[in-house]
């Protein structure tokens, strides 16, 4: 089932030797792009033809974002800017992790490549400041790729300008929405901005951007490899390619896959993991982002990016097996304090609403809550969802819905301490 | 190394506040009143902003470090393999409360580091512990008291 | 202008402008909290855009003509579009606008019986209208320990900051519901940057640096836009009150030309409503002994300013430009950020301060009083005036020149604790000793009225006649920068009007590089000058500060005495203490000097 295409080379190579990834054939797409064999506009094609979506988790096609920033750059004399989301910080994904540490140099290949595709002034690669090794190695690397002359100034024959800056972030998981972390590199405070405008129109300083997570940009090399034809017919109708996917949970086999995506949670769970442990029994799986459960009933559903009828959401592609031991209430407060740690406090609905759903938790998990407790979860998880400036609030609330559409009523009224309120 | 030589090698520009904050950070352990008045100088910014950046951020500190510094993670999958033991062990063994620090201890929840599958993760002065339990928690601070 | 559709009417809309401004401009009533008028002062803009439409009350639904569905989303970032259909009013919205309330609220729980603002509070009379139950979510902070240090329990949900350092602005975090309107303000309107929103989630705090005491010019407008009680003057009403309770006391109020325009707002009048008679009967009914009129001090302000300016061209002893210094805020902004400019600024005191050395030498001396019994108070559209009456150079060894200043606000507030019906007063005059003041004295209040005053007496002390037409239509208006050429004999003199100190900022900026092309600057640290002021009555918007400025103006059409130098009071002064302008006894009681500001909390060490 497993199809490695990004991490083919995983565990063959050195990640700290630049040469063992050259080896393997790195950088020769890069080394093709500086000799002008591979024109920005074949970049471009190729990987709007291939069909690559954001592997983010909004699953917006890469080959448009790239467009739409080149059209509002268009005309104009500013410049563009080009921003790896290294930020990883989703409870339970640790799928760019993977590809930071194994294979740092297919990173760094594919944001040349985009550099030199999108003609950008500057590219940034934002890691997660939590995890300091995570980038010495990108610092380290990308100073090896400027060594073997594959960065920097006047490149090639075509004198070509490649400028990568790795920056360590903050730290928290609201710097890996796009216009946090656009605010973060501009030293703002991290905090979302107001859509629309879009970063592809105003992002970094003001300036046409474009924030690609990861695993995306590590595609970009395979894909101008193998052909964007040859990519297309991995994967599903309208999400090509591979995805790669943390599973948790008590399964035989838990970690990162890289699989094709369209595969069925059935085929996941069976053929990838392998079942899950003697003993246990499915309660539900959680795909992708939290809130996005699925049932015993739903294990047909295909995993793709789109939502529709049996159709599951990839999101992230992390993946959260739950059995009938697990503690639910725990888990339910785990996301809870994540979410009320996390907000940046910037709009009420989300720094008020999250802090009072933690308190809802609290008492959730020792079987205490309060009459009222059930109302005003609702009227949180309404504001939550309608009216939170940024995708975060919306986030706060799914996983709350997902449990009660889920679990119904009871799971809440069951909870609810006994006696005089 | 002074605060000048430090922020001599960033240059002024706003990409380089995070990264000369983060040189600062390591070489003080924090980030004082003073030298975010010398940041902002440097980077021609108000010095409230800079003190909004650095307490927006989980990394960068406004106060000097306590001696042991400890971070258990306490989201949803580490919950679930039961890093609240680990927390309130660590509460009874060195009698302190989580997010309430003293000069002396500092135990922290922190969210997911991406090590669920080794979790429960304790990260002790900046040394990641993995699958921790309970049971370890007394041998892995004896190392550091 | 496009037409869009709101609640099935159709309107003109402007495409630069947010729906929430066309709701607020047809009177639709939709909540804010975060959103403000004088955010059309913007005078820069922040390119991340945060801490905007944060209050997320503002909600409608809309539509484009494309779309089927509505969409909700905030008013105040929604501009308008071709066949852009809005609802402004219906159930859900309602019932969103009351949940984020509410959550906003629950941290007020209680609070309102003993806060400075009670019934004045714009998140009180939100919650009034909405019904909101005080206690349906628990407070999510509660009292802590504020020592001197203003040390805060770190990663603790019980953080509060109370910060009553300066003499101007108290701030109380716990009051504080993040709509960030301080913020915006004093960074995209003042440029002075002196708050930003620190830390995260439920634990976010909008504050200074290291939570460090306010040091800041103190021009107020943070507490002129605060919602609640989270920033506000730092109250002197007890002070007053004390006085007036003191029997040895002579308890002497000078009131400010701006103050007469904007008090009636505070007891429901409309605004521009010119309450001066009323005012002085209040005062009297508050305990006040005697009531002067600071448009005096202004006309005597002037008279110096003038000299000061005519001698600075002729001897050249100070450098040109010149700088007005009557406004505080401004001058502390000098001191703080452009010390290099210190001797542009004119030594002239700020008629205030010229008010109060009068009544504790010139009239103390007449009625033969100690000036430590006289208490003399000054009411002041500015919370920047606390700070000046307590400055160094204002201290003498056994009394202050002003003993405290109350902002209109606090008048009001005054009044209206004892019981005062303000519109059934009965009319008043001002004292005579020093109560007359010429409509030129008047024009202080409002920005480019210190300009025009002061042309025309220079016009007078140059040619030695008044100037034809008195009215200076150019420097007038509320536009952020006016330039003007205004030829007096064979001297042209080169006049700029600002208001703002952001505005003020850009020129000296560009004074910084070199580039002078005035001789006069004239600098009110508030939008629109004192009639905007830090201190004046809740809300000030441009319509409202057009309103008191027409007010202002309204008085120099209707005033016999529109010159400073005509002023019989000014003459009889000059000729029974001070001599004449410029004169040594006037340098001592009239002018004064200016210093490097140092910050007693900002050191690097």
């Amino acid at each position: 089932m497993e199809k490695k295409i990004l991490s083919k080379n995983w565990n063959k190579i050195n990640p700290n030797l630049i040469q063992s990834y050259q080896a393997v054939g790195g950088y020769k797409m890069l080394r093709k792009c500086l000799s002008g064999k591979l024109s920005p506009k074949t970049v471009l094609d190729q990987i709007t033809k291939s069909g690559l979506r954001g592997r983010g988790g909004a699953g917006f096609p890469t080959g448009t974002k790239w467009k739409l920033a080149l059209e509002s750059k268009s005309g104009q004399p500013k410049k563009l800017y080009f921003i790896v989301n290294a930020d990883e910080s989703q409870p339970g994904t640790f799928k760019d992790r993977y590809i930071i540490e194994k294979n740092p140099h297919s990173l760094i290949e594919g944001a040349a490549i985009a550099c030199y595709a999108l003609k950008a002034a500057k590219g940034f690669i934002y890691v997660n400041g939590h995890h300091f090794d995570q980038f010495k190695l990108i610092e380290k690397s990308l100073e090896a790729a400027q060594d073997q002359g594959l960065l920097g100034e006047k490149l090639g024959s075509e004198k070509i300008c490649l400028r990568i800056q790795a920056v360590r972030g903050s730290g928290g998981y609201i710097f890996g929405e796009e216009t946090t972390l656009i605010n973060s590199l501009q030293a703002s405070l991290g905090e979302a901005r107001l859509k629309p405008p879009y970063p592809t129109q105003n992002g970094l300083f003001g300036c046409p951007t474009i924030v690609n997570n990861v695993e995306t940009v590590a595609n970009i090399p395979t894909i101008l490899e193998m052909g964007a034809d040859q990519y297309r017919k991995i994967g599903d109708q309208d999400s090509t390619g591979t995805k790669l996917f943390s599973v948790l949970g008590p399964v035989k086999k838990s970690g990162l896959f890289e699989l094709p995506l369209g595969l069925t949670i059935r085929e996941l769970l069976y053929d990838v993991c392998g079942g899950l442990q003697k003993g246990r029994m499915l309660d539900f799986v959680q795909i992708g982002w939290m809130g996005n459960f699925f049932t015993r009933k739903s294990l047909d559903y295909k995993i793709v990016y789109d939502i529709g009828e049996k159709q599951a959401g990839v999101g992230l592609g992390s993946v959260l097996f739950v059995d009938k031991y697990t503690d639910l209430k725990g888990l339910i407060l785990g996301w809870a304090r994540f979410f009320e740690r996390e907000s940046c406090g910037q709009c009420t609905p989300c720094r008020e609403g999250t802090y009072r759903l933690l308190n809802i938790a609290e008492r959730l998990e020792k079987n205490y809550l309060f009459e009222k407790d059930w109302s005003n979860l609702q009227d949180i998880l309404e504001v939550l969802e309608k009216t939170s400036l940024c995708p975060f609030g919306k986030f706060a609330a799914q996983c709350w819905q997902g449990i009660i559409k889920l679990k119904g009523k009871e799971f809440f009224t069951q909870a609810m301490r006994k006696g005089k309120q | 190394m002074t605060i000048q030589k430090i922020l001599l090698g960033f240059e002024p520009r706003p990409e380089n506040l995070l990264s000369a904050l983060h040189a600062i950070n390591q070489q003080f352990g924090y980030i004082s009143k003073a030298n975010c008045y010398h940041v902002a100088e440097y980077f021609e910014m108000a010095p409230p902003k800079i003190y909004g950046i650095i307490t927006g951020s989980e990394v960068l500190r406004d106060k000097p470090a306590a001696d042991l510094e400890i971070q258990v993670c306490d989201s949803s999958f580490c919950k679930s393999k039961g890093s609240d033991q680990i927390v309130k062990e660590v509460e009874n063994l060195l009698s302190i409360k989580a997010n309430y620090p003293t000069s002396k201890f500092n135990l922290k929840t922190i969210s997911c580091l991406g090590k669920c599958q080794e979790g429960p993760i304790m990260v002790v002065n900046g040394v990641i512990y993995e699958k921790v339990n309970p049971a370890m928690v007394d041998d892995i601070l004896k190392n550091y008291l | 202008m496009l037409e869009i559709t709101i609640d099935k009417k159709k309107y003109q809309a402007d495409p630069n402008q947010s729906v929430l401004d066309l709701l607020r401009a047809n009177s639709i009533d939709v909540p804010y909290l975060c959103d403000h008028e004088n955010y059309a002062d913007f005078c820069q803009k922040d390119s991340s855009g945060t801490g905007m439409s944060v209050c997320r009350l503002c909600l409608v639904k809309h539509r484009n003509q494309s779309e089927k569905k509505f969409t909700i989303s905030t008013s105040c970032n929604l501009y308008p579009c071709p066949g852009l259909e809005v609802i402004s009013q219906d159930q859900e919205l309602a019932r969103l606008r009351k949940i984020n309330l509410e959550l906003l609220f629950a941290d007020h729980a209680g609070l309102c019986a003993f806060c400075y603002k009670n019934m004045d509070c714009e998140l009180q009379s939100l919650a009034f209208k909405y019904d909101i139950d005080e206690f349906k979510f628990v407070p999510a902070a509660y009292e802590v320990t504020a020592d001197e240090e203003l040390e805060l329990l770190y990663e603790k949900m019980s953080r509060r900051v109370i910060d009553i350092k300066n003499s101007s602005i108290a701030r109380d975090s716990l009051k504080c519901i993040k709509c960030r309107r301080c913020e915006m303000v004093c960074r995209n309107i003042q440029t002075v940057d002196s708050y930003s929103k620190s830390h995260k989630a439920i634990r976010s705090n909008v504050s200074t640096e290291y939570l460090t005491p306010l040091e800041c010019t103190y021009c107020g407008q943070c507490s002129s836009v605060c919602p609640t009680a989270a920033i506000v003057e730092k109250s002197n009403i007890a002070d007053f009150q004390n006085a007036v309770n003191d029997p040895n006391k002579k308890v002497i109020v000078q009131t400010a030309p701006s103050v007469r325009v904007s008090l009636g707002e505070e007891f429901s009048m409309l605004p521009g409503t010119i309450v001066t008679k009323k005012m002085i009967q209040g005062l009297r009914q508050c305990g006040a002994d005697l009531i002067f009129d600071t448009n005096l001090s202004a006309d005597l302000t002037i008279m110096e300013e003038a000299t000061e300016l005519i001698e600075r061209i002729n001897k050249k002893n100070k450098p040109l430009p010149m700088f007005t210094s009557c406004c505080p805020a401004w001058v502390l902004f000098v001191e703080q950020h452009y010390p290099e400019f210190i001797r542009h600024i004119s030594s002239c005191r700020s008629p205030q301060m010229m008010m109060g050395s009068l009544i504790k030498s010139y009239y103390a001396q007449k009625i033969e009083l100690d000036p430590k019994d006289i208490f003399s108070v000054s009411i002041m559209p500015c919370v920047c005036k606390k700070y000046e009456a307590a400055r160094g150079e204002f201290q003498k060894p056994n009394y202050r020149e002003v003993d405290c200043s109350l902002t209109t606000r606090e008048l009001g507030k005054l009044m209206r604790l004892k019981k005062i019906r303000f519109s059934e007063l009965e009319d008043s005059k001002f004292d005579p000793a020093l109560g007359m003041g010429t409509s030129a004295g008047a024009m202080f209040g409002s920005s480019g009225g210190v300009t025009e005053a002061a042309l025309r007496t220079a016009y007078y002390f140059i040619t030695g006649d008044n100037p034809e037409n008195l009215a200076f239509e150019q420097v007038r208006g509320l536009s952020g920068l006016r330039n003007s050429k205004v030829k007096i004999a064979d001297l042209e003199l080169r006049v700029k009007v600002v208001h703002g100190l952001g505005h003020a900022r850009a020129i000296l900026e560009q004074l910084k590089k070199g580039q002078c092309d005035f001789d006069f600057l004239e600098v009110m640290a508030c939008p629109g000058g004192c009639i905007g002021g830090g201190g004046q009555p809740i809300p000030t918007s441009p319509k409202i500060r057009q309103a008191r400025a027409k007010a202002i103006y309204s008085q120099d059409d209707t005033m016999k005495l529109r010159l400073s130098h005509e002023n019989p009071l000014i003459k009889k002064i000059y000729k029974e203490f001070l001599t004449q302008p410029g004169s040594r006894k006037a340098e001592k009681y009239l002018h004064t000097h200016y210093y490097p500001y140092h910050y007693r909390h900002k050191s690097k060490d």
